[in-house]
């Protein structure tokens, strides 16, 4: 294949050019309640060949070998205009050439289970849902997701990747008379089939909860202060301050003067970290789609500003160190700056510390959508508790939490030591990461504005 | 697309191919100013099966992928989907003529 795509390359006279063939292979389950809605597997591929020239940057994707010259010529005309029509020269930082093969080891590896045992085993987990009475409806799904990737650069990188992404997951509905609730429920990972066997107790505990939830009052609007747990931790840490880590959202934008590297944003009690190099995690990759060896990125320490996301061209036009976190969709998109695993760093509190620490206010689980405006954030929750005197009292529901990104920041005040991960993600930045992995340990935050009744 | 519709009617009561090319180019601007350009040129073929009265789909973008196009179809029979009906027979329809060439005036001013 290498051979192949040196060749496509070769007639470009470009200060620099990549070219990017994947061969895309999805495999998706859905059962709606108890009828299986959609059951298949299909196989694409496509090349994405990217030129720099004069200073300007295009992409152009294509799906046929046969149309290579025209997609490189296409290329080298946009990235002319770009460069005729663009006040800012397009440099890319300098990175190490590579030659490597990386695939990654799996624990059991999907393309080698047959279609039937992966129906088998989401109709068993649906089943546990659906056996209690009053829930009413599921939404649960397979998917499986594998990109067998090769890039090569006109500088001599040559990179092959596997980067294979298996979930099972969805929504539980449950009601009791006019009250409709519901949960989300999620397993999955980058380490292959073998850890979504075995996970009929988070689909039971799932289950459990959304039937608790029919017992719940609803919360009662204020402010407060809160325990959040590790999944709307995580949230808050990629949605409402990594977005802002990423070179490319800001680097045209008045939050570049926010975020100057130095800056004290938040409570000395907060470090927070982006590694894809975490083996087995969701986020985990070896190389971007730029070729750039991906290394952990400490974004926040102690509560300062410490570093950011980058390609090659933000590192270079903001005059820092590449990072490799220059992601694509797949083969229909140009790579863009995408967090890997992002999460705040495990403290030495333990829950029970938090919650005495809290004494009285909320504690508040699991994210359920949400949205950011420049530095205000709204996210729902699935569900939470009252805490009185340190100690968990009755179950709430209904819940959305709003604040600013900066005050928050200032406002989280403890850390516990029970760092976790999340197993599925999504994050739709223009192209969709099914791998955007986010998390954090349990957290203490001050002075939260929750809505509710 | 012959080849992909023999080897599908071989493994099938009926079958269908679609195929599609298209290109596009993408334009964008930010406080005034040029700051992207991105172009495609995709194609893609589906195809849709009936066995049994059971409807199944599959989809890539390279034809040369035959077997594992028509093994993905049988395999989303599965989904048990109704097939009890007869795809739109399409051969002898006209193609309408839905491309204007004035659409070339137009350019982008200074271009």
């Amino acid at each position: 294949m290498f051979e192949k795509l040196r060749a496509m390359l070769s007639k470009t006279s470009a200060q620099y050019a990549d070219i990017r063939y994947e061969v895309k292979k999805e495999t998706k389950i859905v059962f709606n309640g108890r009828e299986l809605f959609n059951i298949g597997a299909n196989s694409t591929d496509g090349f994405v060949a990217r030129v720099l020239k004069n200073g300007g940057l295009s992409s152009v994707a294509f799906t046929r070998a046969a149309d290579a010259d025209k997609a490189v010529r296409i290329a080298e005309e946009n990235a002319l205009l770009m460069s005729r029509f663009s006040d800012k020269p397009v440099e890319f930082a300098k990175t190490k050439v590579i030659k490597d093969t990386f695939l990654p080891r799996l624990d059991e590896d999907p393309r080698g289970i047959s279609l039937d045992e992966k129906l088998r085993l989401t109709e068993s987990y649906n089943a546990l849902a659906l056996r209690h009475e009053r829930v009413v409806t599921t939404n649960i799904y397979y998917n499986e997701t594998v990109r067998e990737k090769y890039f090569l650069s006109a500088e001599g990188t040559e990179i092959r990747e596997d980067l294979v992404t298996t979930s099972i997951g969805g929504l539980i509905t449950a009601r009791d008379g006019t009250l409709t609730q519901n949960v989300r429920v999620a397993a999955g990972s980058s380490k292959g089939f073998g850890l979504l066997r075995n996970r009929e107790d988070e689909f039971e505990k799932r289950t459990g909860i959304v039937l608790d939830l029919l017992n719940a009052e609803p919360a009662s609007g204020g402010v407060y202060n809160v325990v959040l747990n590790q999944d709307l931790a995580g949230v808050f840490t990629h949605e409402a301050f990594g977005h802002f880590s990423e070179a490319d959202l800001i680097e045209d934008s008045t939050m570049r003067e926010k975020m100057q590297i130095g800056a004290k944003l938040g409570n000395e009690a907060l470090t927070i970290i982006d590694d894809p190099t975490i083996p087995g995690q969701l986020g985990f990759y070896r190389y971007d789609d730029e070729g750039v060896r991906a290394r952990p990125v400490t974004l926040m320490r102690k509560g300062a500003l410490t570093g950011r996301l980058h390609s090659r061209r933000t590192a270079a036009a903001f005059g820092e160190d590449i990072t490799g976190h220059c992601v694509a969709e797949d083969y229909r998109y140009a790579p863009i700056v995408r967090m890997g695993n992002i999460f705040i760093e495990n403290g030495e509190k333990t829950l029970k510390d938090l919650l005495e620490m809290l004494d009285d206010g909320l504690y508040i689980l699991d994210a359920k959508g949400g949205q950011t405006s420049g530095e205000n954030f709204t996210f729902g929750a699935q569900y939470g508790y009252i805490v009185k005197g340190g100690r968990i009292k009755n179950m709430i529901r209904d819940i959305n939490i709003s604040g600013n990104l900066y005050h928050t920041l200032q406002n989280i005040t403890a850390v516990g030591n029970d760092l976790i991960l999340c197993e599925t993600g999504g994050c739709g930045k223009g192209q969709l990461n099914i791998r955007s992995c986010h998390g954090g340990p349990h957290i203490l935050v001050n002075g939260v504005v929750i809505g509710g009744i | 697309m012959e080849r992909v519709l023999e080897a599908a009617k071989k493994i099938s009561d009926k079958a269908e191919v679609y195929y599609i090319e298209y290109g596009s180019d993408t334009v964008s601007f930010e406080n005034a100013g040029f700051k992207d350009v991105e172009s495609r040129i995709q194609s893609g073929l589906g195809l849709r099966i009936i066995k049994d009265d059971k409807l199944g789909f599959a989809y890539t973008k390279n034809p040369s992928q035959r077997e594992e196009l028509i093994r993905n179809a049988l395999d989303s029979l599965k989904g048990g989907v109704d097939g009890s009906f007869d795809f739109p027979c399409t051969k002898d329809l006209p193609v309408p003529d839905t491309y204007d060439p004035s659409l070339k005036r137009y350019q982008m001013p200074g271009w």
